[in-house]
């Protein structure tokens, strides 16, 4: 980076790349149709960002965490957790408490599983995360079979179209947890060490950061928050099956990437990611309205990401 | 000249004859495999969804009877979990296994058909259920998809008076369903020029992909929207879209699943229709193979050109077995003995107790498989 370029003003801003472009999108959705900034759709746009962003909150501690951090697992884990929610909970609210909790445990276990690979056996998180969402998919399967999906109770359902004071509770959840994840990683030791381990896990291991520690808790806590973002997912739609949860890990590590962490860790924040999101989200809303053909949609949809990538996260590169 | 047009009707009856007869056909020339009891191998490209687990069931449902009648030894079902190159692996194993015929729902066809030709080559007689291979050398066995949406989108236009807007919810371009299904719509929507389809987007037959895209048409077309043409499993998706959006759904076509009836129950505003797609018809291709092993003569006055390949005449159509409407209307154009029109009650009795992933089903026996399709 050249020194003007760190001190041109627009650099002063945090984020200054993600808002331009989604200054940038809001305009261009204004021109192809009036209605794309109506309280309807930002809402609606907004829903799937929050969705997309809390499924990316665990990613993004995971890219923080460095050394080739990555999660795959995060789709698969979605999906398990969608199909256990509508099975064990079914069409009423009584079971939903016990539910929640079997599976935000069972997320934080498969996750503390990664962990494990990627610390103690020395595995690539690539690698590891990609066996274990296998093995989820496996699970998952044998589970749908043995107890079918059902349609959700109210509490799913007004998770999933719900509103709190006017704004949907989906937005509602999204915005808590940018609060929460923002608190974590900017206020308490754990984010402190996180970015440590992130940038120089040696230099972070002779400073005394216990790294094992922070490892093991990153990958389970985004266990947990796929497990989370599963149940939004089953709110969202309102019905569950076996590859409902798959896009998911690549969008994430799309909204990730988009929100400027670096890939090779230790620089980023949440905040970062759901602008990501917002921008992923309005992309896909943008080219529906459009009224663009599939095979045209897909190619512009993957250039613009490349063209947001260059504007967003060249800092970081 | 009467003379001649005549000899030339006269020709191409014969030419027809020849066509059809079974001599010539080239997928039967594997049939022969003795007396049987035969070794089958089943290979399903994909097994993502309660769909799919259906397919799946129905096909070991019916192994395990004609096991028991003493007419096959072993029906040996793989599901690939890996796409194209794991159905390769497994139906290279299945041909190691000394199977005598393969029925075979491919994921995708053009990787799958040099597997395909190895297996007639190697003897092996092979069925193709429900997705269709452009070959000539094997049966094909699928659903009428131009039923599937053909009757879906004139139950649209009906339903929204003739005339209006509407939008169209996809599953997956270049599937072969899907772009199938496509051409029935414009079919029937060439024959309606008073009904405009504003637009057309892809759902992936995914619930999240589709409540999002149904968001996105209605901010860019609101009001304008009269009816909402969609293919199964992306349904309650789009509902949900315009529940959250807080507008009054307009007629929408719907899943023949038992969630989505229950749904469309409880919801006495909703105007919806089912065309159910039968997972069945793994069934019915199992028990075709077993019928062309046992020495039956196919009629092939009931096969039709393959929807892939109009050249090759090979494909046996399963109609759509029922039009769902919440109240019966069998004075529909579209109902007949093979599509039941029957009501919302009707068809909820028929899934009672099934999960509420089940979707409304029909299989053949094997005495219907003879009496429809052989002589």
């Amino acid at each position: 980076m050249t020194a003007l370029a760190r001190t041109h003003p627009l650099r002063r801003i945090p984020h200054a790349g993600s808002l331009g472009m989604i200054l940038l999108l809001l305009v261009a959705g204004r021109l192809v149709n009036p209605s794309f900034l109506s309280p309807m759709n930002l809402w609606a746009v907004l829903s799937v960002s929050a969705l997309l962003a809390v499924a990316s909150a665990g990613q993004t501690l995971v890219i923080l965490s460095g050394n080739q951090g990555i999660d795959l697992s995060v789709g698969a884990i979605m999906t398990l957790t969608a199909l256990m929610v509508s099975g064990m909970a079914g069409s009423s609210d009584e079971a939903v408490p016990l539910t929640l909790a079997v599976v935000l445990a069972l997320g934080a276990l498969i996750g503390l599983a990664n962990g494990i690979g990627v610390r103690f056996l020395a595995l690539y998180p690539l690698v590891v995360t990609l066996g274990v969402s296998f093995v989820i998919e496996g699970l998952a399967l044998v589970y749908a079979q043995s107890q079918p999906p059902q349609m959700p109770g109210p509490l799913i359902e007004s998770i999933g179209i719900g509103r709190f004071f006017g704004i949907p509770w989906l937005v509602v959840i999204g915005a808590v947890m940018t609060v929460l994840m923002t608190l974590l990683l900017r206020f308490t030791r754990y984010g402190r060490q996180l970015y440590l381990v992130g940038s120089n896990i040696r230099a972070a291991q002779m400073a005394g950061v216990p790294v094992t520690r922070v490892v093991l808790t990153t990958y389970a806590a985004s266990g947990l928050l796929a497990a989370v973002a599963g149940v939004l997912l089953y709110g969202y739609v309102a019905s569950a099956n076996l590859s409902i949860g798959a896009p998911y890990t690549m969008m994430t590590i799309a909204a990730t990437v988009i929100g400027g962490t670096a890939l090779s860790g230790g620089s980023g924040s949440f905040i970062g990611t759901v602008l990501g999101a917002v921008i992923f989200s309005l992309i896909s809303n943008l080219l529906i309205m459009l009224g663009l053909g599939p095979a045209l949609r897909y190619a512009i949809s993957g250039l613009v990401l490349i063209a947001v990538l260059f504007a967003t996260s060249r800092d970081a590169a | 000249m009467k003379l001649a047009s005549l000899l030339a009707g006269a020709s191409m009856l014969c030419l027809a004859a020849a066509a059809a007869s079974a001599d010539d056909l080239a997928f039967l020339k594997n049939v022969d495999h003795g007396d049987g009891p035969f070794k089958i191998g089943f290979s399903n490209g994909f097994i993502g969804n309660a769909w799919r687990a259906q397919h799946v069931e129905g096909v070991e449902k019916a192994a395990a009877e004609l096991k028991e009648a003493g007419l096959v030894s072993d029906v040996i079902v793989v599901n690939s979990t890996s796409g194209a190159s794991g159905q390769i692996a497994q139906i290279n194993s299945l041909l190691a296994q000394g199977i005598d015929a393969l029925v075979i729902n491919p994921v995708s066809a053009e990787p799958l058909m040099p597997i395909v030709q190895r297996a007639v080559d190697s003897g092996v007689l092979v069925v193709v259920a429900d997705n269709p291979l452009p070959m000539d050398n094997v049966l094909n066995v699928s659903l009428d998809h131009t039923q599937y949406w053909g009757i879906s989108t004139e139950w649209l236009i009906d339903a929204i008076g003739g005339k209006g807007n509407i939008v169209a919810i996809e599953g997956l371009a270049g599937n072969t369903a899907n772009d199938w299904r496509v051409r029935a719509r414009d079919a029937v929507l060439a024959e309606h020029p008073d009904v405009t389809l504003l637009s057309s987007v892809i759902g992936g037959w995914d619930q999240a992909q589709a409540r999002e895209a149904m968001a996105g048409l209605l901010t860019a077309y609101g009001d304008q929207i009269n009816g909402v043409l969609i293919q199964e499993v992306m349904n309650e998706g789009a509902i949900r879209a315009y529940k959250a959006a807080g507008v009054a759904v307009p007629p929408l076509t719907g899943d023949y699943v038992l969630s989505y009836l229950k749904l469309w129950k409880a919801d006495p505003e909703l105007q919806s229709v089912a065309v159910a797609n039968p997972p069945g018809v793994g069934s019915d291709a199992l028990r075709i193979t077993v019928e062309l092993l046992s020495g039956g003569t196919l009629d092939t006055e009931k096969l039709v050109a393959n929807p892939l390949n109009a050249d090759f005449s090979n494909t046996i159509l399963i109609p759509e077995p029922y039009v769902v409407e919440r109240e019966a209307n069998t004075t529909r154009p579209w109902c007949s003995e093979q599509v039941k029109c029957i009501s919302l009650d009707e068809a909820i009795a028929l899934l009672d107790g099934q999960s509420d992933a089940a979707s409304l089903d029909s299989t053949l026996t094997q005495d219907e498989v003879r009496a429809l399709y052989f002589k």
